[in-house]
């Protein structure tokens, strides 16, 4: 009882002092703290198509790139307000996941990934021809409509908040539960009943949502945008890198994971160029000696088992 | 639209597909011998064009001179790499595999910036940039002699696969590891070595992507891309079908930006291979693995 107690009171000191943080707090820290719940939102999403349903994507370019592009669309030409637009991108990342769920999930496993990866290289390429989206320019958004940077902080602590507590709420929901008995092992699961097409497909659709309501909202906090960079590999990188690190199919991995990597960005600021080349070697590393990640190996120490009160998981 | 612009862009990208077939031949053979999906294939490759760059500046000598060199130095990076780097994790499945190929392209490719920059660079000789009119069609001499050396190459490690000892090994511990471990064969030393040959093909490639067109550190994801497109036409891991898949993908891409024009030249590709998976899953000549 104590224990829940204490569980409680933690957890609502943390919401205060979220919610008050950008009051208190200099722009250059809110802006990493924006960061950090942009990376949260990715990792959840990804870590839900990875960790859970045991789909490694290399395409989560790809869903955020088409929210962005979306939510910058629909508030320059049909003056959208930026939050339905963000959603509408969420929504389109969503319709494009469905209409390339029948041919990707030919791919099992390894050709998943590298579909993927293909999927979000193939729209890389689209829309820097495209005209119609401003081709390799981009777009830029319309500075008036763009609110106070607090605003987009909240905005994105919610999504983050949301996307995690979705995983959570996902599993332990009977989607959740087929989805464990597929990562566990896909054909037994399939044998016991679990519709595993249709499972995956659900997960495959929530996680392209987080990460294109992510990228529409990023793309109306930067102003402006291009097929360069919002379609970058990079996207994907930091974002299983960051699951990877924290602890790849947990719920606290992608936020712990997230906290590292932007500490390490910090870290390293002044060695800007070395950051990336750094960030692999560290991805590679952990691969082979941690492969369950920070918080695989936290949760394994005694004092987490006691404060989390039981034993398993 | 004329037929000498159709058949210019046939001939033109069936040439081509000589050059697509030496680049992807690694990416094929790391697949079909140990199931992995060598995402720092392009990599290898740009790597490839930049030591044939500098070496071939260097000493003043022919870049094709200066490939023999850069394929031998490869062979020992790629050797290393599957030693040191790819072996220990692939017990695990093939994720882990995959995410440590991913981590090494990322690496690779800053490296690239940091020594290199991001300035464009291609490798020039007196003969790079000329071409042949045949028939009033226009032929790059880069197209002939990657095509000429495509047959050469594809014919060689297919000779080596089935003829030689070390390429019977080899083609033992792709139908079946654990067996072949079992008949004395040293699986781990099989897979540095056929990764190690297929870094040193990149080296090739790699050559000849710097030859006939440019390259910026970022350049190998498309490559790569190519390979993938490459291999799921062709069958995974048949080195036959790997050529043909190259051919095909050449005279598509080359039709195609024809017609459509040359910017949506890459995604031809890309379209391609995802409607041949929702048609026959295995690739066009691919049987079940």
């Amino acid at each position: 009882m104590l224990r829940r107690t204490v569980q409680w009171v933690l957890l609502g000191l943390l919401i205060l002092g979220l919610v008050v943080a950008p009051h208190i707090l200099d722009r250059y820290t809110i802006f990493l703290l924006y960061l950090l719940w942009l990376y949260i939102g990715l990792a959840q999403g990804w870590n839900l198509l990875a960790g859970y349903a045991g789909l490694i994507s290399l395409g989560v370019a790809a869903f955020f790139g088409i929210g962005a592009y979306t939510a910058a669309m629909t508030v320059i030409h049909l003056k959208y307000h930026f939050l339905l637009g963000s959603l509408l991108g969420g929504v389109l990342a969503m319709a494009f996941a469905a209409i390339v769920a029948v041919p990707i999930f030919r791919f099992s496993g390894i050709y998943f990934a590298i579909g993927t990866l293909v999927l979000s290289e193939a729209l890389r390429i689209f829309m820097i021809s495209w005209k119609f989206t401003g081709s390799a320019d981009g777009l830029a958004l319309p500075i008036e409509k763009s609110p106070s940077f607090v605003w987009f902080y909240y905005l994105m602590l919610g999504v983050a908040a949301g996307a995690t507590a979705l995983v959570v709420l996902i599993l332990r929901t009977k989607l959740g539960m087929g989805l464990r008995a597929i990562g566990n092992n896909e054909k037994s699961a399939q044998n016991m009943g679990v519709n595993t097409f249709r499972t995956k497909l659900y997960i495959f659709l929530i996680s392209a949502f987080i990460t294109g309501v992510v990228g529409g909202i990023h793309a109306t906090q930067m102003g402006s945008i291009e097929p360069y960079s919002i379609f970058n590999a990079m996207w994907t990188l930091s974002t299983a890198n960051t699951v990877i690190i924290g602890g790849i199919g947990t719920v606290a991995g992608p936020i712990l994971g997230s906290i590292f990597v932007i500490f390490l960005g910090e870290l390293l600021a002044d060695y800007h160029t070395f950051h990336l080349a750094i960030t692999g070697v560290l991805l590679i590393l952990i691969i082979r000696f941690i492969p369950a990640g920070i918080w695989g190996e936290l949760r394994e120490t005694r004092p987490f088992r006691r404060l989390a009160g039981r034993t398993n998981r | 639209m004329s037929f000498f612009t159709f058949s210019g862009g046939a001939l033109n990208g069936l040439l081509l597909g000589g050059l697509y077939a030496i680049t992807a031949l690694g990416f094929s053979m790391i697949f079909g011998v140990m199931g992995l999906m060598n995402v720092v294939h392009g990599e290898l490759l740009i790597l490839g064009a930049y030591l044939c760059f500098f070496i071939s500046r260097a000493l003043g000598i022919d870049p094709f001179l200066a490939t023999l060199f850069v394929a031998i130095i490869l062979f020992a990076v790629g050797y290393l790499l599957q030693r040191s780097i790819f072996n220990p994790v692939m017990d695990r499945g093939v994720e882990p595999a995959l995410l440590t190929a991913f981590g090494l392209s990322i690496i690779a490719q800053s490296l690239f910036l940091f020594y290199w920059t991001t300035n464009s660079r291609s490798i020039n000789t007196s003969y790079s940039q000329t071409g042949l009119q045949v028939l009033g069609i226009h032929l790059p001499v880069m197209y002939l002699i990657s095509f000429g050396l495509s047959l050469v190459l594809i014919a060689g490690v297919h000779a080596f696969m089935t003829r030689s000892f070390l390429g019977k090994a080899i083609r033992a511990a792709t139908q079946d590891p654990v067996t072949a471990q079992v008949m004395g064969i040293n699986v781990k030393r099989v897979y540095a070595f056929t990764y190690g040959l297929a870094a040193a093909t990149a080296a090739l490639g790699g050559a000849l992507i710097g030859m006939t067109f440019s390259f910026v550190p970022s350049s190998g994801l498309s490559w790569l891309l190519k390979g993938f497109v490459i291999v799921v036409l062709g069958g995974m891991g048949s080195i036959v079908g790997t050529f043909a898949g190259a051919l095909l993908l050449g005279v598509v891409e080359g039709v195609g930006g024809a017609v459509m024009g040359t910017g949506y030249r890459d995604l031809i590709g890309l379209v391609i291979v995802l409607l041949v998976l929702v048609a026959r899953p295995t690739g066009l000549f691919g049987r079940a693995r």
